[in-house]
């Protein structure tokens, strides 16, 4: 799975194969973090929006940066 | 013994002489207690049975007195395959549970890798895998007699013959104590070849010109193994999976019974006998 | 509990109906999860499978269910990828079925094995030659992505919907559905091809081997293209047996008939295509390993005989595909789902002609053929996905969105 795993060969199979599998799971990665990152911005702006009670420790007391 | 870059290659293999064998099953009982393979109380389904070995029966299916018979021992065929390693069952296993070694040419098998997906028993075109449907059972006391050089297997794992590569192992370690370079032909011996009564089974390196299955085998490594003598055979040549695993016999209807032919006139034998324990009982 | 309704505007049979309808599946699925404990517990032992059917009712199971899963991958392509967004009515139930069918391959898996808990060799000392490797690997991913896909029609349920998170997590998952849906194609297409390509490698079983461009058998494309073709036929099936179960029109007529349509052409395509691949096969492949292709068909004739070639090419093949593709052939209500079950039957005898089939006939002239039938144990385990996918489809319509036009039918 691994180049550090036990019998991974460096020929045209293992490299074809798994730089496609792991390119697939990076950009499937990607997506997911992505709409989780979205899906986090979008519900603290709302709860702000909204005068939400928690909204003091979700963005007042937050690290602007 | 084949030398290039540095490695030395070998290429294990067994001639059977079908003229010999008298289907006495000598064989088949020393690789069980060589090799540790299970058993249960009730062996009548075959179907399910470990036996790295197989005597079959054939027979020419003439009426008498033309009627012949003749015993052939099949053990895993330890293939070549094309490109070296491309053997049925090593190209499809997904774990590499089972790997053609180019030293000694000999198909292993991993029982502490295979995760019994059966994908090889499948693609054996000689059904030479058995699968362990239960776990082994020992009668009491009969687990002091079990070989300590050969792991049993649990179940949900697939087994075959290894060519007792424990022996090659302790052929090798033997060699290297006593300071030869080589190891001497009766020195690594199968388990089978040594118990055959008849001296029908013939174990060696068929590369090596001093082994006599070289020389009874005459095997054309440029023709993927393929005999020069005209009474050797292999079984199934046309499917290419180049077995190690040659059988010799002076009767063409034994030699016609190797392989698919596309003349449908041909007799196909049916009477056959998965074990010839099964005869005796 | 109380059914909370998708919207609060459609109707849903009362809680007591509705568990008491669904008594007779949750006694299937129990004896389907007593068979299963049964085999994990005491081995394979508990099947009917032997040295010679390595292979037999789990594999051809997990074949056909997962090309029967297809039309998630298919729907979606035809949805995001070729503008056909008429099909929204249908793409969640789809994708749903593709749910049922994958996690039911999956279960039928881990019961096949001999050692389930070494699952995870297969992807840390992956053989990258071996198809099932291929199958692993894409399976996996893409199941997770179906049950990504799932994530929106569940994020709808109103008592999900009152949670910001949730709901927001279902409209940004949607917004990034042609992403998910693009990676699902990808990976069917190699995944459904890797399992035809399982039987066609197999260089030393005649009957299945097959020639094919680079390391890719013809049967690799031929599975792919069937199941595309099945999938959407089997999405119909259930969304029909849905409706008449649920006393309600579910889908709009112009969406089904559109399904059935590209099914149609798929089916026939196929067909052509699988003709062409077994006059090949029947007159150079098998030659060549020194079997004429009549010995496949008449040395176990009761049980793999023509019958399976003519059942699997013309009645399930070409008569079903020229049904559907003609208008009215499936404006015929009758016809038109006759059609449907044969398509489905046609890719369930595929299969099962490429497994089973494979395996019983011996390859060595003087092997003999040997009968197999499942044990209650397989039996019941195979049962498992019909129980399951009755009782996740029930649940699902009854509490969530699954057919955006159910109202606007009824």
């Amino acid at each position: 799975m691994f180049p550090t795993v036990f019998e991974w060969i460096w020929d045209m199979g293992h490299v074809i194969f798994m730089s496609i599998f792991w390119l697939v799971i990076i950009v499937l990665l990607i997506g997911i973090v992505t709409v989780l990152w979205k899906t986090a911005i979008d519900t603290n702006r709302e709860a702000i929006e909204s005068g939400d009670e928690w909204s003091e420790t979700s963005a007042r007391g937050r690290n602007p940066f | 013994m084949e030398k290039t870059d540095g490695k030395s290659y070998q290429k294990f293999g067994m001639v059977i002489d079908l003229d010999k064998c008298t289907g006495c099953g000598s064989c088949m009982v020393a690789c069980m207690s060589e090799n540790n393979i299970s058993f249960r109380p009730d062996e009548t389904d075959k179907l399910r049975s470990i036996s790295w070995m197989r005597v079959y029966k054939l027979s020419n299916q003439k009426p008498f007195p033309q009627t012949d018979l003749c015993y052939l021992p099949m053990p895993c065929m330890h293939c070549e395959g094309a490109d070296s390693g491309h053997s049925p069952c090593i190209s499809v296993c997904p774990v590499t549970a089972t790997d053609y070694d180019k030293s000694t040419g000999i198909v292993s098998q991993i029982y502490t890798r295979c995760f019994g997906c059966r994908y090889c028993m499948v693609a054996c075109p000689y059904q030479a895998r058995y699968f362990n449907w239960w776990d082994p059972v020992w009668p009491k006391g009969m687990e002091k007699m079990l070989n300590p050089d050969v792991s049993p297997r649990m179940r949900g794992v697939v087994e075959k013959c290894s060519f007792c590569y424990h022996r090659l192992q302790s052929a090798r370690d033997k060699a290297h104590l006593q300071g030869r370079p080589e190891i001497p032909e009766q020195s690594y011996q199968t388990a089978c070849a040594q118990a055959c009564p008849a001296g029908a089974i013939t174990f060696g390196d068929l590369k090596n010109a001093n082994h006599s299955i070289s020389s009874l085998v005459k095997p054309d490594f440029n023709q993927g193994g393929k005999s020069k003598n005209p009474k050797v055979f292999r079984l199934l040549e046309k499917l290419d999976t180049k077995p190690s695993l040659y059988y010799s016999s002076s009767k063409q209807w034994v030699r016609d019974m190797s392989d698919n032919k596309l003349r449908e006139e041909k007799p196909q034998p049916t009477i056959t006998m998965q074990n010839s324990r099964e005869r005796r009982n | 509990m109380k059914a909370v309704i998708p919207s609060g505007e459609i109707p849903r049979c009362s809680s007591r109906h509705f568990y008491l309808r669904l008594l007779p599946v949750l006694i299937l699925l129990a004896w389907g999860i007593y068979a299963m404990l049964l085999v994990w517990i005491k081995g394979l032992n508990q099947t009917n499978m032997n040295n010679t059917y390595g292979f037999a009712l789990w594999i051809w199971a997990d074949l056909a269910i997962i090309a029967l899963g297809g039309g998630a991958f298919f729907t979606g392509l035809l949805t995001y990828f070729f503008g056909k967004t008429e099909l929204r009515s249908i793409i969640n139930f789809a994708v749903l079925v593709g749910v049922i069918c994958y996690s039911s391959a999956l279960l039928i898996l881990a019961l096949d094995v001999g050692q389930p808990l070494r699952f995870w060799f297969i992807y840390w000392h992956a053989n990258v030659h071996s198809m099932l490797t291929e199958v692993a690997f894409c399976l996996t991913v893409y199941f997770v992505i179906l049950n990504i896909e799932y994530l929106p029609a569940l994020m709808e349920h109103p008592k999900l919907q009152q949670i910001p998170f949730f709901k927001n997590l279902g409209r940004n998952t949607h917004a990034v559905m042609g992403l998910f849906a693009g990676i699902g194609v990808f990976l069917s297409f190699f995944h459904q091809g890797s399992l035809g390509g399982m039987t066609g490698v197999l260089y030393g079983r005649p009957f299945a081997y097959r020639e094919g461009l680079l390391i890719w058998p013809w049967t690799f494309f031929l599975f792919t293209w069937s199941a595309a073709a099945a999938g959407p036929c089997f999405t119909l099936l259930l969304a029909r047996l849905t409706e008449m179960v649920s006393g309600k029109k579910l889908v709009p007529g112009v969406v089904k008939d559109l399904l059935a349509k590209i099914s149609g052409w798929m089916i026939i395509t196929y067909i052509v295509a699988k003709t062409a691949d077994t006059i090949f096969w029947a007159t150079n492949t098998a030659p060549k390993a020194g079997f004429v292709w009549t010995r496949f068909y008449t040395e176990s004739p009761l049980y793999h005989g023509y019958w399976i070639l003519v059942a699997e090419i013309l009645i399930c093949g070409f008569i079903p595909g020229l049904i559907l593709i003609s208008k009215r052939g499936r404006h015929h209500k009758r016809l038109c789902w006759i059609a449907v079950l044969l398509v489905i039957c046609g890719v369930c005898l595929n299969r099962w002609s490429l497994i089973m089939q494979t395996v019983a006939m011996p390859v060595l002239p003087f092997e003999k053929w040997v009968f197999y039938l499942p044990s209650w144990q397989e039996i019941a385990t195979t049962l498992i996905p019909v129980s399951l996918g009755i009782i996740i489809i029930a649940l699902s319509y009854r509490h969530l969105k699954l057919f955006p036009q159910e109202k606007e039918l009824n």
